[in-house]
């Protein structure tokens, strides 16, 4: 136990580094939203303190019998007062805290967001870079805004805390010091039921995940079919009974223990509230020189709930600071993780060689490491197109990857014009490279928008822009759905946004992912698997196209079929990260290898077909 | 309103049926820790109070104190108890008897509703409420109830005292009309602002996701999507400008209508009454000044709790009309023939959404134990052909099983006979056992799966991730078993091996199997279902010639239809298809294609 407690100090020291870290951040981003925050909290806190001693004077005047105009001016000024400051509360938190929220929020984000897109892509293969930002960078929200708006509700209880409980020690000093060990002893019992309910909900938090999956599959209309057509959904079923159950036996297990404590918590409260009454009373009645009047009376019997209270708040914001600085810890992390694959300076001169030497890749993973690509060798020159082939697993996705600075390899170089590319700047490298992925993605943007990767320009570079989109996706043989299309390339795609976006079929879509490439008119082309959804018309039409627009270009491209890589200049096999077999088709089918071997197996039905 | 009073009685009944004593108690509870908190808070302080004006002892006082607080604590404790040992737990189980009153209603809806945005979004919200909807409720029957105790309670203090005083108490009352559109424009303001937080999530989705990143290093994207963010964060700012000024001066006529003007008529009426009548004790005076205003606050609240029944009504109702819903694909109660050929005899069907007909006047036959290729480009109508088979779809025109229409089976019947691997299939986050069988597990049903795994070629790699029992996907299990696109084809194929089938459907199969996997799929999955029919629809030709019949669709339509030697010889479409796809494979470069 006390080894544990040992360990947590300097951790929480580090939490509260990070909130200040934090605090510094949202003043950067709004100066006002701080400033006004520490305002309001002391404004705040003055009000029920005034209510207090107001309390005080108005119950005394009663029992002094005080002239009955004096109290009315009292209640009246006091009455106002307490208008005005619900006025400024109101127009606070209606009108000017959302917006103070909305812009630490979007700047917040937009550089989280920018400096996500400048890490390493090979983070995102990293489960666990997933497990400790994105969830947490996600869920921080909350944190930073109670980080600013939790102080201005501490400032504010510490402002009634002070001011009230000098006016009851200045009734009773023993009340107050009742009132205050109340609160202590309130705080510790709560503090030890966070901790429990923090247990039980680390306990909980998988079992809900497995609920909100079964609620996911459930409406997510892709799992439709799967429901109907097998009986997977009694599976499911049972799974949800269980996590029922789990729970069920969880919430009495804790039960049990939050009883105590409740209990415990309740048995104080009640005894200091009845105390802090009887003592007044007893006061008032057998000990005249201790001066308590009706008027002490009556604030200690509203300060009951009202200070020790906020007494108990106060605690639970103090220990908020550890969790908003976990949070924030994890921010700076994020903010801290320097990109390893930057750009040289060398502006790029079109492609004229392009060179893999003696290369190697590791993916780096928990399990160990995974060598997917060893020893490869290439040369690919300017206008060649090249094709990749080989086995599922064989490290082709990988190797078009680090062609595009996406990983750098573990071992060997890639050239660029005989120059390695780590020299060139990564933008101006990039640029020079259009490729359609395996698993492409579409935005929910406009179909041009899509093509362009990017916001189209205004005036007439817009309309130059919008005509090279056309372009691209008729030389990518997507014109005639376009023809259909209302809104042409202006029609929003998904249904992210708009109910009546448009969804695209497989084959559609990659269609416009190709046309991308074509748009963007760089050097080197990477398609990979670019006619995986296409129907053998479709993927004709587009192998046509690609070949006939791409003439002066380099074009890489990763198939299967091998149909499709057989007129390259240059076909490379791969086998287990290796590469085993390159050259022309009729040289590979001479060589009579593994290359000969897969194009035969595919060949066999056409051949007896025809 | 009957419908307001029907649906919050139909979640009570829920309740009911899950522990009849559950509300009861719940309500029992209620009364006990209002009326000892209306003792312990109120009634205490005006009897102490008023006992020191009639010059009564501390003593007299003490013994109410100490009876007070015993039966405080004593409810407090019963009250304890019943919520951590006993509510908690029926709460889950009120929970999963709507959930899965929603699943099981959903497993039945026809596929079409999913496709109706309405009709799914409705799915959606009924889903959302199923946790806590029916709660929701006993909360608020007990808020009610929790009111009229303490209303009833506090009235009869302040009405013994004077009952001019219950009259300021009213005076809140006028703030109704303020407050409702108050919560309307919040309610507006929240909706305006959820469309745009849709939009400002988006953001998130991308940026978060692997799946994005490539594309989001590669292209200008990120900086649209920044804009776009601010954008729409500029526009909530409006919102929340433009909207905020009127619901400041609506809260703040509540303010002074609800608490301040009647606190200053209460206190200066009281004092007045106290100093310079002498008409009041202090007891009495402390107690009209605590109370009254208490009064107000618990008939607002029992306002807002019977809005809160409005408000139920309307998520219940959504709920109802969903689980009310009746799913237009019914089942029969003929029993299913021993075997036979599935013939469609002039088989139209249409889409809902669509404006023309996918698939017109078809007619074909898929023989008991024969391999029947579907082949055509895409948008042709192949996939929504399968779907008609398994009754996802009803269509026009009939669909016969050995004669009899398979509307007169009993639907899960029907779709038991097959196996079909559909061409978005989905893996599940369970064992991986569970996504071969794909239904509960049998007893000692180990060896047949692991059989149908080695069948479809994917055994070693489980094998050395944890076997049958091994958790697909890192959607719970950081160590779960992340397979690529070809491997998840396999795993979902192996569910075709592991099942007794009359009828296997492959819609494209192999589009992410590579060659050699591609060869031996076809050759297994024919060996292995020699004795059932095998439907398949790919784009390869190459396994087209396998069949012993094609169908070529085309515009929805059947084109073409024989074996491959047929179509081939008829020169139509499928030739032409055939030989495209073939010339590269040629042995010669005969012709020198101009690709």
């Amino acid at each position: 136990m006390t080894k544990a407690k040992k360990q947590k100090k300097p951790r929480e020291r580090g939490a509260l580094k990070a909130d200040l870290w934090m605090l510094r951040q949202i003043w950067r981003y709004s100066p006002w939203y701080v400033i006004t925050n520490v305002l309001y909290g002391i404004m705040m806190g003055a009000l029920p303190a005034a209510g207090l001693l107001y309390t005080e004077h108005l119950y005394n005047g009663i029992e002094d019998g005080t002239v009955f105009g004096k109290l009315l001016a009292l209640v009246l000024v006091y009455m106002s007062s307490l208008l005005v400051v619900r006025a400024l509360h109101t127009v606070y938190q209606l009108v000017m805290l959302p917006r103070f929220r909305e812009v630490i929020n979007r700047k917040l984000y937009s550089e989280i967001f920018a400096h996500a897109s400048k890490t390493d892509l090979a983070n995102y293969d990293d489960p666990e870079f997933f497990n400790e930002f994105i969830f947490s960078l996600q869920g921080a929200w909350p944190h930073v805004i109670q980080l600013i708006e939790g102080t201005g509700g501490l400032i504010s209880n510490a402002v009634t805390m002070l001011v009230g409980t000098g006016v009851i020690a200045g009734v009773s000093p023993i009340v107050a010091c009742i009132l205050l060990a109340s609160g202590v002893f309130r705080i510790f019992i709560s503090k030890r039921t966070n901790a429990l309910s923090k247990k039980q909900e680390e306990e909980i938090t998988p079992v809900r995940h497995r609920r909100d999956y079964i609620k996911r599959v459930y409406t997510t209309p892709d799992y439709a079919k799967e429901l109907r057509i097998t009986r997977i959904s009694e599976n499911l079923h049972d799974d949800y009974r269980d996590t029922t159950e789990k729970l069920q036996e969880n919430s009495v297990r804790y039960g049990k223990k939050y009883m105590f404590y409740d209990f415990l918590f309740l048995l104080i409260l009640d005894f200091a509230n009845y105390a802090v009454m009887l003592i007044l009373l007893w006061q008032m009645l057998t000990v005249p020189e201790s001066g308590v009047t009706l008027g002490g009376f009556a604030v200690g019997v509203n300060a009951i709930w009202s200070l020790s209270w906020r007494l108990q708040e106060m605690g639970r914001g103090l220990m908020a600071y550890h969790q908003h600085g976990i949070f924030v810890k994890k921010i700076i992390h994020f903010f801290s993780i320097k990109p390893k694959i930057v750009g040289g300076t060398v502006m790029t001169e079109p492609l004229q060689t392009l060179r893999v030497k003696d290369l190697s890749f590791v993916y780096p993973s928990k399990e160990g490491e995974v060598t997917a690509l060893q020893s490869v060798d290439m040369e690919i020159r300017r206008g060649e197109k090249i094709a990749i082939v080989g086995y599922n697993g064989a490290g082709k996705t990988t190797l078009t990857k680090l062609l595009m600075r996406l990983y750098d390899p573990t071992e060997g170089c890639i050239t660029y014009n005989g120059r390695d590319l780590r020299e060139y700047d990564l933008e101006d490298l990039r640029s020079r490279v259009a490729a359609v992925f395996q698993d492409y993605r579409i935005f929910a943007a406009t179909i041009a928008e899509n093509v362009v990767g990017g916001e189209l320009a205004e005036g007439e570079n817009g309309q130059e822009q919008r005509k090279r989109v056309i372009d691209a996706l008729t030389k990518s043989t997507f014109a005639g759905k376009l023809a259909t299309l209302e809104k042409g390339i202006d029609t929003q795609l998904t249904r992210e946004f708009e109910d009546d976006g448009m969804m695209l079929s497989g084959g559609e879509a990659q269609k416009v992912a190709i046309a991308r490439a074509f748009y963007q008119d760089a050097d080197l082309i990477i398609l990979d698997e670019p006619s995986s959804a296409l129907d053998p018309n479709a993927e004709y039409e587009l192998n046509r196209a690609l070949y006939d627009y791409a003439e002066d270009k380099t074009v890489v491209f990763i198939s299967h079929r091998l149909s499709t890589t057989r007129h390259a200049d240059r076909i490379y096999m791969f086998d287990g990260g290796k590469l085993i077999e390159s050259g022309s088709h009729e040289q590979l089918m001479a060589q009579n290898g593994k290359y000969a071997y897969m194009f035969n197996l595919q060949a066999e039905n056409y051949r007896s077909g025809t | 309103m009957r419908r307001v009073v029907q649906n919050n009685l139909y979640m009570l009944k829920i309740i009911h049926s899950v522990d009849p004593w559950l509300i009861p108690l719940r309500l029992f509870m209620t009364v006990l820790v209002s009326a000892t908190y209306f003792l312990g808070s109120t009634y205490l302080l005006q009897y102490a109070l008023n006992a020191v004006g009639e010059g009564k002892g501390f003593f007299d006082i003490l013994w109410m104190a100490i009876l007070f607080v015993a039966l405080e604590l004593s409810a407090d404790l019963v009250n304890n108890a019943f919520w951590q040992l006993y509510y908690e737990k029926r709460r889950y189980a009120v929970g999963q008897q709507v959930n899965l009153k929603i699943f099981a209603h959903a497993d039945k809806v026809e596929l079409a509703c999913y496709e109706n945005p309405e009709f799914f979004d409705k799915f959606v919200k009924a889903l959302g409420e199923a946790d806590d909807r029916a709660m929701n409720v006993l909360d608020n029957v007990a808020g009610i109830l929790w009111c009229v105790v303490d209303l009833v309670l506090c009235v009869s203090l302040v009405a013994s005292v004077h009952p001019v005083f219950l009259l300021f108490a009213l005076i809140p009352l006028v703030t109704i009309p303020l407050r409702a559109k108050y919560q309307k424009g919040v309610h507006d303001k929240d909706m305006e602002i959820r469309r745009i937080d849709r939009r400002k999530g988006y953001p998130h989705r991308v940026f978060f996701v692997a799946d994005y990143a490539k594309e989001l290093r590669l292209t200008a994207m990120p900086t649209y999507l920044l804009k776009y963010m601010k954008d729409a964060s500029e526009t909530c700012r409006r919102i929340h400008a433009k909207k905020g000024g009127l619901l400041t001066l609506l809260e703040c006529g509540c303010i002074v209508f609800g608490n301040v003007l009647p606190t200053v008529l209460t206190t200066v009426y009281a004092v007045w009454r106290t100093v310079v009548q002498g008409l009041m004790g202090f007891g009495d005076c402390f107690v009209v000044l605590n109370t009254t205003m208490r009064i107000s606050g618990v008939l607002l609240d029992s306002l807002d709790e019977f809005m809160n029944f409005r408000n139920n009504a309307r998520y219940i109702d959504t709920m109802r009309e969903f689980l009310e819903y009746q799913p237009k694909i019914t089942d029969g109660d003929a029993p299913l023939p021993e075997g036979g050929d599935i013939t469609l005899h002039h088989v139209t069907f249409q889409y809902e959404s669509a404006s023309a007909p996918t698939l017109q006047n078809i007619s074909m036959t898929f023989g008991a134990g024969q391999r029947i290729a579907i082949v055509g480009a895409n948008g042709a109508g192949k996939s929504t052909l399968v779907k008609l088979l398994l009754r996802l779809y009803d269509a026009e025109g009939e669909i016969t099983y050995g004669g009899v229409p398979i509307k007169s089976f009993d639907v899960r019947e029907w779709r038991d006979m097959f196996a079909a691997v559909m061409q978005d299939f989905h893996l599940f986050a369970v064992s991986a056992a569970e996504n071969v069988t794909l239904s509960r597990r049998a007893e000692g049903d180990e060896e047949n799966i692991t059989r149908a795994l080695q069948s479809s070629g994917i055994w070693d790699k489980l094998y050395e991730n944890g076997g049958l029992d091994a958790c697909m996907t890192r959607e719970f299990d950081p160590a779960g078993v992340m397979l690529s696109g070809g491997e998840a084809q396999k795993l979902a194929i192996a569910h075709v091996y592991a099942k007794k089938n009359r009828f296997v459907i492959l819609d494209e199969p192999s589009s992410a199997l590579d060659p050699i996997a591609e060869y031996e799929m076809y050759r297994t999955m024919l060996d292995a279902c020699a004795d059932c029919g095998v439907i398949f629809i790919s784009h390869r030709l190459s396994s087209a010639v396998l069949a012993d019949k094609i169908y070529l669709i085309d515009g929805g339509r059947v084109a073409e239809s024989g074996t491959h030697e047929q179509l081939m010889a008829h020169d139509g479409i499928y030739a032409d298809m055939f030989r495209k796809q073939a010339e590269n494979y040629q042995e010669t470069r005969g012709g020198e294609v101009s690709v």
